[in-house]
């Protein structure tokens, strides 16, 4: 009997556990509603290939809900409270774990997302729940959707005083290279577009699989073309790879100088600054911005994440995200999602450390300034043009797209999400 | 001592044939699906999205079990399969969602194909918005391309270690064919935002389809094909020269898993709403090989266990433990393989199998022969020897089959 009875006391512990599984997991997350405290999502990668970058947007989005926190909170003294989660690099789990901060967790909103792959896998989430996503990168626009509301820069803001002024400054034959995806396949077109407008031509235009670090053919094809400027939209390992192989060949930024919207003081802290210097780089905002409002946040940001730590303009933009976020919520004095996408964000201002932003009135883009730097020995970025004024967003660009624009105020758009169509998005026919 | 009970003793001692389906395997399974059915009525939607995944994972991982614990082919790319039945369910989702909602995208097509300078649906494409052609495509396609790549390989005795690196490989390509046509396939973002089917009566079905698989496959591992399979599995060459055509079994049990994990990615595209690159690579191949070996790869059961305790785990650590969870899950790995080296339900397997052999042992000492205790002993082996026959056992008679 001895058997027996050990035979069924592990028959009736695998069960019990099994049973009792879903039971403890739902149990987990029954916590009780503190009402002096407003939950917000943070939904960046902490591990995987994105992590790096995602990383540094966290630290941002953290460092801002402290210094909101600490300066009295938000709506009358309550606190922000971050929910982190890792989605591990894997636009899947991005889905879920944007499902678990919504349902959940009822976070107000969610500061989060890198690539456009996991805006896009979590954007439908958003639209079912009626949540609210803040998205700090630049990334190829031709979306607005009422649950989300975009920080970063869209093609007009990085590109429209930057191509003229490369044309004029080096020369009109541009090489064409970029990692294949929608963002370079779409910074491209924009580009190709504006060299067409401005007098330039493409002398070829080549994309390379993500991932894919081997440049020499590139490299080559470059040195017997001789163009006046190589455009590159390579992103991330890639930036490294491409900018170490092309001095290793032996040109130089004074023969052909490499122009871009992506590379970042990050990518040049992990490429070693002498690879990257004396190419262009055009953003929105650089570390070395002379204002007291960047002087702060640098400093800041370094003594709480470390001395060697760099800033970059996604981060700046997760960082003055946050502060919209805040500023809505005093606004409207409401956590409802509808208050908060209608009346709370948009049009919100902050002093941010590139200078005076702005949400759009009616796309859910961001006024931002253009800056074109150029890299220094120290890895750093000297400012060589600045935009006099800031620069209205326009998701669907009008070089490409004349007849379409994205407007929430429009009475075609608001019928359509007043009527609970799952189209959530503002784009019109004009 | 009577003639009868000498020989039940001495035949539960030296053969014994598991039934076919055991009474627990029955409750328990029941119990399962009883939970995981009616979950949605009291729980999460979170949990409920989570648990509708594990079950498709769980499929996915069986067909990797099927083929790796049974038949000893160890693949590394079976999300090839998995991602085939994915692509064409979310295709024709997002088709027919496209054509459906035309301002979404400023068009009737999907927002990839006009991103990448598409004017309309390719026409080889277009039948798929048919949701009807997608399922047989999804039938049809992956388990093709298994037998293809079955009839190259196995016929050829492409085994182990080399089918593992030929599979891997494939997988790659899949993974990059996918990324480069992206006017097709939406490339690295994936295919996203369709009608999605997340909700409890398509929880239903995915169970009701999990259950079947499992039946299936339980049927098809104690039926003879499966005895022969696991004499491949051990000494192929000797399967061989007992006039058995290896290649012939190997492919019909890769087909088999493969359209399984086809139906599994079918399921998880209805249900996630989400397709992406990384649901045909290497990456899922191994994950799959993980949680069939965690739950116990040469058991039908294995790898359900398997993927609801290493995904469970994963998302339950991941949240509790940001910084760390990886740290833990490879602790955990190591833990299994050292000292569960054929999964939790092999191990506890064996321990049964163990403990029934001494029982058996000490009963043909004269323990359980006379007296109360035979009835007991006898009843006990009603229900649970497959040797004989219910009422064989009943009353001692020896019956038996083999």
């Amino acid at each position: 009997m001895k058997i027996n009875r050990r035979r069924f006391l592990k028959t009736a512990a695998l069960t019990g556990t099994a049973a009792a599984f879903p039971y403890f997991y739902t149990q987990k997350f029954a916590k009780a509603e503190e009402s002096d405290e407003i939950k917000v999502g943070i939904l960046h990668s902490l591990s995987g290939t994105i992590a790096i970058i995602e990383r540094s947007l966290h630290n941002a989005e953290l460092m801002a809900i402290e210094e909101i926190n600490a300066a009295g909170g938000v709506m009358g003294g309550k606190k922000l409270v971050p929910v982190v989660e890792d989605p591990q690099s894997v636009v899947r789990v991005f889905r879920q774990k944007a499902k678990k901060l919504l349902l959940q967790d009822k976070v107000v909103a969610v500061l989060g997302c890198y690539t456009s792959a996991s805006r896009q896998s979590v954007l439908p989430e958003f639209e079912n729940n009626n949540g609210i996503l803040l998205y700090p990168t630049l990334y190829e626009a031709q979306e607005c959707s009422y649950n989300c509301f975009y920080t970063g820069a869209v093609p007009n803001q990085q590109l429209d005083d930057f191509a003229p002024w490369v044309i004029d400054k080096f020369g009109p034959r541009h090489y064409l290279i970029g990692a294949n995806y929608i963002y370079p396949k779409e910074t491209n077109r924009e580009w190709k577009a504006l060299l067409d407008n401005f007098g330039g031509e493409t002398v070829a235009e080549e994309y390379a699989p993500l991932g894919h670090t081997e440049f020499a053919t590139n490299i080559n094809k470059i040195a017997s073309l001789q163009p006046d400027v190589v455009f590159s939209t390579l992103v991330g390992d890639q930036i490294v790879a491409f900018y170490k192989q092309f001095k290793q060949f032996g040109i130089t930024a004074e023969d052909i100088p490499i122009c871009t919207p992506i590379t970042t003081e990050q990518e040049i802290k992990g490429m070693g600054p002498e690879y990257a210097l004396g190419h262009y780089t055009s953003f929105n905002y650089f570390q070395s911005v002379d204002s007291p409002e960047n002087a702060d946040f640098v400093s800041r940001y370094k003594a709480t994440y470390g001395e060697d730590e760099v800033t970059n303009a996604v981060m700046e933009a997760a960082y003055f995200q946050t502060y919209f976020l805040a500023q809505a919520l005093d606004k409207t004095g409401s956590t409802d999602a509808d208050a908060l996408i209608t009346e709370g964000l948009p049009g919100q201002e902050f002093q941010a450390p590139q200078g005076k932003v702005k949400i759009d009135e009616k796309n859910h883009h961001t006024y931002l300034w253009a800056r074109i730097g150029q890299a220094r020995e120290d890895g750093q970025f000297d400012i060589v043009w600045k935009s006099e004024d800031w620069i209205r967003p326009d998701p669907w660009v009008d070089l490409l797209y004349p007849d379409r624009d994205c407007d929430f105020t429009d009475p075609r758009v608001i019928e359509r999400i007043k009527s609970g169509d799952r189209d959530r998005s503002g784009t019109i026919e004009i | 001592m009577t003639t009868a009970s000498a020989e039940l003793g001495r035949a539960r001692f030296t053969l014994r044939r598991e039934p076919m389906f055991p009474l627990w395997s029955i409750f328990g399974v029941a119990a399962v699906v009883a939970i995981l059915a009616t979950y949605p009525l009291y729980g999460t939607e979170y949990v409920m999205n989570l648990l509708g995944m594990f079950v498709c994972f769980s499929i996915f991982a069986l067909s990797i079990s099927l083929i790796w614990g049974f038949a000893g082919i160890l693949s590394l790319g079976q999300a090839i399969y998995f991602g085939m039945g994915a692509y064409f369910i979310a295709l024709s989702l997002k088709l027919s969602y496209a054509a459906e909602n035309p301002t979404r995208y400023g068009g009737t097509i999907p927002d990839y194909m006009e991103w990448n300078g598409l004017t309309e649906v390719p026409a080889i494409m277009a039948p798929l918005m048919h949701i009807e052609v997608a399922i047989v495509c999804l039938l049809f396609f992956p388990t093709l391309l298994a037998f293809i790549f079955g009839v190259i390989t196995f016929k050829r005795h492409i085994y182990g270690v080399y089918c593992a690196v030929i599979t891997l490989a494939e997988a790659l390509i899949l993974q990059e064919f996918i990324i480069e046509y992206q006017a097709y396939t939406g490339g690295f973002n994936g295919i996203t935002d369709y009608e999605t089917y997340n909700n409890m009566y398509f929880l239903w079905v995915i169970l009701a389809v999990a259950v079947l698989l499992f039946g299936t496959s339980r049927l098809l591992t104690h039926s003879r094909i499966g005895t022969v399979l696991k004499s491949v599995r051990d000494n192929d060459v000797r399967a061989e020269f007992n006039g058995y055509e290896v290649a012939n079994y190997r492919i019909f049990v890769f087909c088999f898993a493969s359209m399984m994990a086809a139906i599994a990615g079918g399921l998880y595209a209805a249900w996630m709403g989400i397709v992406s690159h990384l649901d045909t690579g290497p990456i899922l191949s191994i994950e799959g090989v993980i949680w069939a070996a965690v739950g116990g790869r040469a058991t039908v059961i294995g790898p359900f266990i398997g993927t609801f305790l290493v995904k469970g785990a994963e998302f339950f650590l991941s949240q509790q433990l940001a910084w760390a969870w990886q740290l833990v899950m490879g602790l955990l790995f190591i833990f299994v393989v050292k000292f569960m080296p054929e999964g939790i339900m092999g191990t506890i397997g064996k321990s049964i199998a163990m403990g029934r052999q001494r029982r058996a042992y000490a009963e043909s000492q004269d323990a359980y022969q006379s007296g109360p205790m035979a009835v007991v002993a006898r009843l006990r082996a009603a229900f649970t020897d497959g040797n004989r026959g219910f009422m064989d056992n009943l009353l001692g008679r020896s019956g038996r089959r083999d």
